[in-house]
């Protein structure tokens, strides 16, 4: 295909381009900004995060990735919402965006709300949009209200300082005026929270002295540390083994009640999904493309990717000897049509379906989908 | 721990054992012959020299059998008066080699230890700017004038200094250590030193700050990109924390053990740079001494840099141990 050839000319062009909006977003991003630039209302009390409109883009070479193109779903308080799609979606990017540790300058959020609500140490509700939040005030939640579990626990610990040197310091960001003692003792409780057996000898060692499973009980441990209102836990079970697998999810589960608060829960793993989540957010090439509640995803998905995505799940049931699985690919995220994007991809294509991109269809007061097929009109 | 060193002491010596017969071997096969030339410079004055007197000086400086037998009977016998810690008598300047190396060695390593001090001073911190504002016109501007610095040849960037600041402005003495119409004592003899080696560690500090600097631009960045300094930003440290804590501390561990790898270069001597402002440092000797056929002196030198170079090595991989609790040494 001759779509990914890029003349010289066409190169420059796109460099230019890009320069000149990444320019003006970093210009944005590390601003200084009055709190009343950012405070906020949410649009229903109950949410204790709600992205709206979310657009997150990638200013590369060959040229705009649209990673996140418009992503909306809330995170209702006390609850589990599971993101789910497959790799290279934009469920990775819609999570680093509310944390807002895209890789500066070429990842930016390009526009879009993501409001969350926040309660400071004496109890006050703020409501802020972290979308327009300057760098230098992020910390006012980041880490603090909400906290972040990534996928790859073999490698999100410093290798050369101690586990206790890295819980540490987070009673430390949160307690500036915490002493030594305290900050152990608080760091030990917290591996004891997470199940670890000697948390005495974990404290003292280093990262690469433990294995996998007991690195990523200390990863959560460390989000746990700053009592978090919300946790986005980033495929926190990828790469550890099913046995472990179980563990730190029965982990999550059990913190969420424990700590009052709410999980964001990404995954490419629909087990995990119908286990652990109450609501869910499926997406598909950036874009949200149905949601509802975990019954209404598994018992009655209306859209076709998501029909696929249940029927292409291993069962024991059935006698067949071949998977199930959705032909083609995800198209390439440069310069994406105007059409759904997974026509080419959909058995159950439309004449409708070569027009505008769907909108979302409300088919339940709590199950939205993006197609054709039910729209009325 | 102490067997790991003790191990590598040993397997030292053998390596020491093999670079000092390369060395020997390459030095006696070199077309430089001190007595033919010393015997010209006689027959110049006029006087004539016997075969046999040549013949006797052959002997008597152990150069008279050139074959290979003859060439590894000299290297024995070098190396059984190494056994005696005698590393014999510069042909040139008629003293013990190891008194020549002390003498002029002191020149050479001050020089190159305030040199080498500067470098890391100024590069580790523009390579972590450069690093954290990768592609900013910041990152451009250190890059560009680095590689400018990597570019100059010695002899031409010391020569253009010399020719400004010496000749033409007069703020610097043009060569040599000292200033020989003046006698200095004390404090100001110390600070005439200062101002004949400000030009030529100038010389050595911008030719030497690119490389280091790239190295630490380049072990910035991808620790910058690398999971745990993700964590730490999710954890809600301040950026300012992230970079000089985080991401330092691991940067560290290459610079840290490149530094141990420094320490021959500490003694060796700047050869050019010495020559240009004609400092009677220890490289300005080897140089004059390689020309000379001076084979005591240049076995002596290369052996003690061989040394060091082992000497470097072990401690390059000691502090390894030390600074990256993931290396533990057996």
């Amino acid at each position: 295909m001759s779509s990914n050839y890029l003349s010289g000319k066409e190169i420059r062009a796109i460099a230019k381009e890009n320069k000149k909006v990444m320019k003006r977003l970093e210009a944005y991003k590390y601003r200084k900004a009055d709190e009343s630039e950012y405070l906020t209302q949410m649009r229903d009390s109950s949410n204790i995060l709600e992205i709206d409109s979310l657009h997150t883009y990638f200013f590369t070479e060959q040229g705009v990735v649209k990673a996140v193109n418009g992503v909306s779903f809330d995170v209702p308080q006390n609850a589990t919402v599971g993101v789910v799609g497959e790799s290279g979606c934009g469920k990775s990017v819609t999570s680093m965006s509310v944390m807002r540790l895209l890789q500066g300058p070429t990842g930016q959020i390009y526009s879009g709300e993501i409001r969350f609500k926040s309660k400071d140490k004496d109890g006050v509700e703020k409501v802020y949009d972290i979308a327009k939040m300057p760098m230098d005030d992020i910390h006012k939640i980041r880490g603090n209200q909400i906290a972040m579990i990534f996928q790859e626990p073999m490698t999100s610990l410093n290798p050369v300082f101690t586990i206790g040197q890295q819980l540490d310091e987070v009673t430390f960001i949160h307690n500036p005026d915490a002493s030594k003692e305290e900050a152990k003792a608080k760091s030990i409780e917290m591996l004891n929270l997470v199940g670890i057996a000697m948390p005495e000898r974990v404290y003292g060692a280093f990262p690469h002295e433990l294995s996998g499973g007991m690195r990523q009980r200390v990863m959560i441990s460390m989000a746990l540390a700053s009592n978090p209102r919300l946790i986005i836990a980033d495929e926190p079970t990828t790469a550890l083994d099913v046995t472990i697998q179980a563990q730190i999810l029965d982990l999550l589960r059990d913190l969420k009640t424990k700590i009052d608060g709410s999980i964001m829960l990404i995954t490419h793993d629909l087990g995990i999904i119908a286990e652990m989540a109450d609501y869910v957010v499926v997406m598909y090439a950036g874009r949200v493309i149905e949601k509802g509640t975990v019954e209404e995803i598994f018992h009655n998905p209306m859209h076709p990717y998501t029909i696929g995505l249940q029927k292409s799940k291993p069962t024991l049931s059935s006698d067949s000897d071949t998977l199930f699985n959705i032909p083609g690919n995800v198209p390439n995220p440069i310069n994406m049509p105007n059409y759904c994007y997974f026509k080419e991809r959909c058995s159950r294509c439309v004449h409708k379906c070569s027009g505008d991109y769907p909108e979302m269809v409300q088919v339940s007061p709590t199950h939205f989908v993006a197609c054709h097929l039910y729209n009325e009109e | 721990m102490f067997k790991y060193i003790l191990k590598r002491l040993v397997m030292s010596v053998f390596i020491l054992l093999g670079v000092s017969m390369i060395i020997y071997f390459l030095i006696r096969l070199m077309p430089v012959d001190f007595i033919q030339d010393k015997i010209n410079a006689i027959n110049q004055g006029g006087a004539t020299v016997s075969e046999e007197t040549v013949n006797a000086m052959y002997e008597m400086y152990g150069l008279g059998d050139n074959s290979f037998w003859g060439i590894l009977k000299g290297y024995f016998s070098w190396l059984s008066a190494l056994a005696r810690f005698d590393l014999g008598t510069s042909f040139v300047y008629g003293i013990p080699v190891a008194d020549v190396i002390f003498e002029h060695m002191g020149v050479s390593f001050a020089i190159a230890l305030i040199a080498t001090i500067f470098e890391f001073l100024i590069a580790i911190p523009l390579g972590i700017t450069a690093a954290t504002h990768q592609y900013s016109f910041r990152d451009y501007l250190v890059t560009v004038l680095v590689m400018v610095g990597i570019s100059l040849p010695s002899f031409f960037f010391g020569q253009m200094l010399k020719d400004f600041f010496a000749l033409k402005l007069g703020w610097f003495p043009a060569s040599g250590l000292v200033d020989a119409t003046a006698s200095y004592t004390g404090l100001s003899l110390f600070g005439d030193y200062l101002r004949h080696v400000f030009l030529p560690i100038l010389t050595i500090v911008i030719l030497s700050i690119g490389p280091r600097m790239r190295m630490t631009r380049t072990n910035m960045l991808e620790v910058m990109n690398s999971d745990y300094i993700r964590t730490a930003r999710a954890k809600g440290l301040k950026e300012s924390v992230v970079i000089n804590k985080h991401a330092f501390r691991n940067t560290l561990i290459p610079l840290v053990t490149s530094l141990a790898g420094l320490l021959p270069s500490l003694f060796s001597g700047a050869i050019i740079t010495e020559q240009v402002f004609d400092l009677p440092g220890i490289g300005n000797i080897a140089l004059d001494a390689m020309n000379r056929g001076d084979i005591p002196f240049i076995m002596g030198y290369n052996m003690f840099l061989a040394l060091l170079s082992v000497i470097g090595v072990l401690l390059a991989d000691l502090m390894y141990g030390i600074v990256d609790p993931r290396v533990k040494l057996e």
